[in-house]
């Protein structure tokens, strides 16, 4: 059988063994180029998440200049504000290899470190208690929350398109 | 073989010229925002510090920023994270775009 085998490949005359030698290592370079682009370890960018937190944002921060207004006079748009921010973070929780912004989006929904205290439900539990906020606090905790958000974002925009 | 060795050659100056400058603007990027956070920081809990002491803040509120701040720290922390993974994706597709093209052009000149 390998006597046949090797008085068949060498039927071929050297150019047309090169064409086959160089056509097999082709097809094992292309194959093993596909397999590594596979390992993908963080999530593709998403324009509806990024759409949707900026949204977020900009109604928080609208919401947060009237918090040294009666609590009670806003209590249904905090409620919105809330609904849509929850509905942001399971979306994230959702989506693939996305570990980081749900990190970041449990830093302001839930809390981590030494405080232990979230960023966003927390300021709205404290115009809650206080009934009215002080601006000298408003201007200081807007800015914060600002930040938290645009953290968010910018991870998310620099994540790779499809 | 020598084809081999001379692609090989080809690849390796190309790669290591990629890399040096997607890395360098990476690290240099990250240690100057480490370091603007950490002068913020500074900054904001000065001010923090000066708005308890004159009463226009009172103890739970400078609790609020203080925690939001190291919040904000962590979550800096993570888009950094994100970024170098995200860097090192882009990178891995570019070395293997440089791969493809280098050795699709070299191999279909034989």
């Amino acid at each position: 059988m390998i006597k046949d085998l090797t008085k068949t490949s060498s039927n071929f005359s050297p150019q047309q063994y090169n064409f086959f030698r160089i056509n097999y290592f082709l097809v094992l370079f292309i194959a093993s180029v596909f397999s590594y682009t596979s390992c993908k370890t963080i999530a593709y960018y998403d324009d509806g998440s990024f759409v949707k937190t900026a949204e977020l944002k900009a109604k928080t921060l609208v919401l947060i200049d009237h918090s040294n207004e009666e609590y009670k006079e806003y209590r249904t748009k905090i409620d919105d504000i809330m609904i849509l921010a929850e509905t942001l973070y399971a979306m994230q929780k959702a989506r693939q290899l996305n570990y980081l912004t749900v990190k970041q989006w449990d830093i302001l929904m839930k809390g981590t470190g030494v405080g232990k205290k979230s960023i966003l439900p927390e300021f709205f539990n404290m115009w809650k208690r206080k009934g009215k906020l002080n601006d000298f606090f408003i201007e200081e905790a807007k800015e914060q929350i600002g930040a938290a958000f645009d953290e968010i974002l910018k991870l998310e925009d620099q994540k790779i398109r499809q | 073989m020598a084809l081999f060795d001379e692609i090989f050659t080809e690849i390796k100056g190309k790669v290591v010229d990629l890399a040096k400058a997607e890395v360098k603007d990476f690290a240099d990027a990250a240690a100057k925002e480490t370091k603007d956070y950490l002068q913020t920081s500074k900054e904001k809990l000065k001010k923090w510090t000066l708005l308890l002491v004159d009463k226009k803040i009172d103890g739970e509120e400078f609790e609020f920023l203080v925690n939001s701040q190291i919040g904000l720290g962590e979550m800096k922390v993570l888009t950094n994270i994100g970024i170098a993974q995200i860097k090192a994706e882009k990178f891995k597709n570019s070395v293997i775009h440089l791969v493809v093209d280098t050795v699709l052009t070299r191999v279909l000149k034989v």
